[in-house]
C-alpha cells in the first residue's frame, strides 16, 4: 500500500472518530476563562440601541427645535400683522356699510323751482323731449344716470299733480314727487385669478414655514425573481416650507416589505442565484418556495415643487431618496423531499420541510423616488395631501442583496400651525 | 429534523453573539465532543486537547459576528480549532524536547490490516507521535495543507515539513504494526 491510500485510509478514520468522553473540569475552565473576558456584545447590543434611540430623538428634536425657534420669532410679525388686517377689516367694514348707507339713503324727492314746464310735443317722444329738458334745467347731471328719471316717459300725470303711468297731462305740476324703487345694493363675489391668488401668496410667504402630517402609503414592489406582495406603512411626518413653490418632506415611517419566489420562478432562476440567501440549504431538499418578510423604518426625504391648482388645490411633484434600516428580516424556505420519485397518483411532492430564517438588523440606502400628486386646503390649519409615486432601487437591499423598484400610493393629513 | 436543529443553531448564535454566558455554554457543550474529535489528534492527552479546545471557544465567542450565518458553523468552528491548535503548538514549541532522531524507513502494511484497526486506535497511535510530526502528519494527511502552507503556519522549512511527514508515516506504520501483531498479518 503506498503513502497516498494509506493517507486515506487515516484521513477517513479519523473524520470517522466520534469522541463521546465527559470531561467534568472542561466547562469550569472555560467558564473561568470567560468570566475574565468583558460581555463586549450586550454593550455593543445596547449601544446600538442607545445610539438608534439617540438619533431618533435628536432627529425629532432638532426638527421641533427649528419649528420653535422659527415659529417665536414669526409669531409677533405674524401677530402685528394679523392685528392691522383686523384693524383694516374693521375699517373696511364700517366704509362698507358706510357706503350702503349712502347710496341707499340717496334724495327721493326733488323739488323744483321752476314754474311750469311746457310740453312742446305730445306722444312718447314729446314727453322725452321734456324729460330731458326739466332734467338738464333742474341741474340732473345726467338723465340717464339715474334708471328711474331714464324711463319717465312712461308716466303720464294724475289729477293731483302726481305723475303714475298711462296718464298724458299738457303740463307739468308745480312739485312732482318722484317715489324711487328699492335698490338693494348687494356687492357681487368675484373670483379672484389662480395667477393673481398664487403672486399674492408668493407675495406673502416669508421666511421658512413647517407642517407636521401623518402619511399612509400602500406599495408594490416588483422583482425580476419572484412576486412582491402590496405592503403598507405609516409615517409621521414633517415639510418644511422654504416658498409656496418648494418644500423638503421628511419623518419617520414604519412599514414592510415582502416578497415569494414560487416554484416555477425557481425553476427559471440560475443556480446560484441563492447563494446569497442566508440559510438556504439545499441538501434539505429541491427548494420549491421562498417567502420574504423585512420589517422596515424608513426616512424618506423628498423636495417637492408645488404650482396652483384652484384656490384650494396645489399641485405637486417630488424626487428624493430614502434609506432604510431593515429591524427584522425572516426567510421561509419550502423544500420538497423524494422531488425525483413523485407518489402515483398523489401530489408531485410526497412531503415538505420549512426553515425560517431570522436576520438581524441592518441598513440600506434603499430607493430614488419620483412622485407626484396634490395637495388640498381642508382649513387654514389642515392640508391632505394624495398621490402616487415610484421608487428605484439604489442599492442592493436586504441580506440577500436583491435590487427592487415598485410603486404606490400615500395620502398624508398636514397640521400648519393656526 | 434538520430544519428545527438549524434555527435552533442560528438563535444561539445570535443570542451568544449578545453576550449570554448561559447560552455560549450551551453551545459549548453542544458542540464539545466534535471539538475533542478534532483536538484529540492534535494533543498528546486529553488534558492538552480540553486546553486547546477552550482556546478555540474562546476565540469563537469573540469572533462570531464575523460568523456569517449561511455558512456551516462546523467548518467554521473546524478551522478555528484547526488554528488553535497550531498557536498551542507553537507557543509550547520551545517547552517540547526534540530529543527523537528518526528516519523514515520504509513500513509496509496492508490495506486490509490497516481496516482492522478502530478510529480511537488510530486516534490514539497519533496521538503518540511526537508534537513537530503530528501536527505536520494532521496539517497534511487530515486537513490538507500543502508543505508550503504547513511551513508558513508552523514556522519550518518546506524540506523540514516533508521530513518530518514521512517520518510521521514511517512511525505510524511500524506502530500499527507492533501495536496489532496478533490481528495483522503482516508483510515484509
Amino acid at each position: 500500500m503506498d503513502d497516498k491510500d494509506f493517507d486515506k485510509i487515516i484521513r477517513e478514520k479519523v473524520d470517522a472518530f466520534q469522541d463521546s468522553g465527559h470531561d467534568a473540569h472542561a466547562l469550569t475552565d472555560l467558564r473561568d476563562r470567560l468570566s475574565h473576558l468583558p460581555a463586549i456584545k450586550n454593550a455593543w447590543t445596547g449601544g446600538r440601541t442607545a445610539y438608534i434611540v439617540g438619533s431618533l430623538a435628536l432627529f425629532t428634536l432638532i426638527n421641533f427645535g427649528i419649528v420653535w425657534y422659527f415659529s417665536e420669532g414669526r409669531y409677533a410679525v405674524l401677530t402685528d400683522e394679523i392685528g392691522q388686517l383686523k384693524n383694516e377689516r374693521i375699517q373696511f367694514i364700517s366704509l362698507q356699510e358706510e357706503l350702503v348707507e349712502l347710496k341707499a339713503s340717496r334724495v327721493d324727492t326733488v323739488y323744483v323751482y321752476r314754474d311750469l314746464l311746457t310740453i312742446r310735443n305730445t306722444g312718447a317722444a314729446g314727453l322725452q323731449s321734456n324729460n330731458d329738458a326739466f332734467v338738464t334745467d333742474n341741474r340732473y347731471e345726467s338723465p340717464q344716470s339715474d334708471p328711474f328719471i331714464a324711463s319717465v316717459a312712461d308716466y303720464g300725470l294724475t289729477s293731483n299733480n302726481r305723475i303714475t303711468r298711462h296718464g298724458m297731462p299738457k303740463y307739468l305740476p308745480e312739485v312732482a314727487i318722484f317715489e324711487q324703487p328699492e335698490s338693494p345694493i348687494k356687492p357681487e363675489k368675484k373670483r379672484i385669478p389662480n395667477k393673481t391668488l398664487w403672486a399674492l401668496e408668493k407675495h406673502n410667504h416669508k421666511g421658512l414655514d413647517f407642517q407636521f402630517g401623518i402619511e399612509g402609503m400602500f406599495h408594490k414592489s416588483i422583482y425580476d425573481f419572484g412576486t412582491g406582495d402590496i405592503n403598507g406603512s405609516l409615517g409621521f411626518m414633517t415639510e418644511v416650507i422654504f416658498s409656496p413653490v418648494l418644500r423638503l418632506e421628511t419623518g419617520i415611517h414604519f412599514g414592510g416589505r415582502s416578497y415569494r419566489i414560487k416554484e416555477h420562478e425557481i425553476k427559471d432562476l440560475p443556480p446560484d442565484f441563492f447563494d446569497d440567501y442566508p440559510g438556504y440549504d439545499d441538501q434539505i431538499g429541491q427548494l420549491i418556495g421562498l417567502e420574504s418578510d423585512a420589517k422596515l423604518v424608513k426616512i424618506p426625504i423628498n423636495l417637492k415643487v408645488f404650482g396652483i391648482l384652484d384656490h384650494n388645490k396645489k399641485w405637486y411633484a417630488s424626487a428624493g431618496i430614502t434609506p432604510e434600516w431593515a429591524t427584522e428580516q425572516e426567510l421561509e424556505y419550502k423544500y420538497a423531499l423524494n422531488a425525483a420519485k413523485p407518489p402515483v397518483g398523489g401530489a408531485e411532492y410526497s412531503s415538505f420541510i420549512g426553515s425560517k430564517q431570522e436576520i438581524s438588523s441592518a441598513f440600506y440606502v434603499a430607493t430614488l423616488n419620483l412622485g407626484a400628486g396634490t395637495e388640498v386646503y381642508l382649513n387654514k390649519q389642515l392640508r391632505w395631501q394624495i398621490g402616487v409615486f415610484y421608487q428605484k432601487g439604489l442599492s442592493k437591499a436586504g441580506v440577500e442583496n436583491r435590487k427592487l423598484h415598485g410603486f404606490g400610493v400615500k395620502s398624508s393629513i398636514w397640521f400648519n400651525k393656526p | 429534523m434538520v430544519s428545527v436543529d438549524s434555527k435552533h443553531l442560528n438563535t444561539l448564535i445570535n443570542l451568544c453573539r449578545k453576550g449570554y454566558r448561559e447560552h455560549q455554554e450551551e453551545l459549548y457543550l453542544m458542540f464539545y465532543n466534535y471539538a475533542m474529535s478534532i483536538c484529540l489528534r492534535y494533543s498528546k492527552d486529553r488534558e492538552e486537547a480540553v486546553e486547546i479546545v477552550n482556546d478555540g471557544f474562546v476565540k469563537l465567542f469573540g469572533h462570531l459576528d464575523r460568523y456569517k450565518e449561511h455558512t456551516s458553523f462546523k467548518a467554521w468552528l473546524r478551522r478555528i480549532l484547526i488554528n488553535s491548535s497550531i498557536d498551542y503548538y507553537r507557543r509550547n514549541e520551545k517547552h517540547y524536547h526534540n530529543v527523537d532522531i528518526s528516519y523514515a524507513k520504509h513500513e509496509f502494511i496492508t490495506e486490509d490490516a490497516l481496516s482492522k484497526i478502530s478510529e480511537k486506535e488510530i486516534i490514539q497511535i497519533i496521538r503518540e507521535l511526537p508534537p513537530s510530526y503530528r501536527i505536520v502528519f494532521n496539517l497534511f494527511v487530515i486537513e490538507g495543507y500543502n508543505h508550503r502552507e504547513i511551513s508558513d503556519k508552523i514556522g519550518i522549512g518546506v524540506g523540514t515539513s516533508k521530513s518530518n511527514l514521512a517520518i510521521a508515516r514511517s512511525k505510524l506504520k511500524r506502530r500499527l504494526l507492533t501495536m496489532n501483531q496478533p490481528r495483522i498479518l503482516g508483510h515484509g
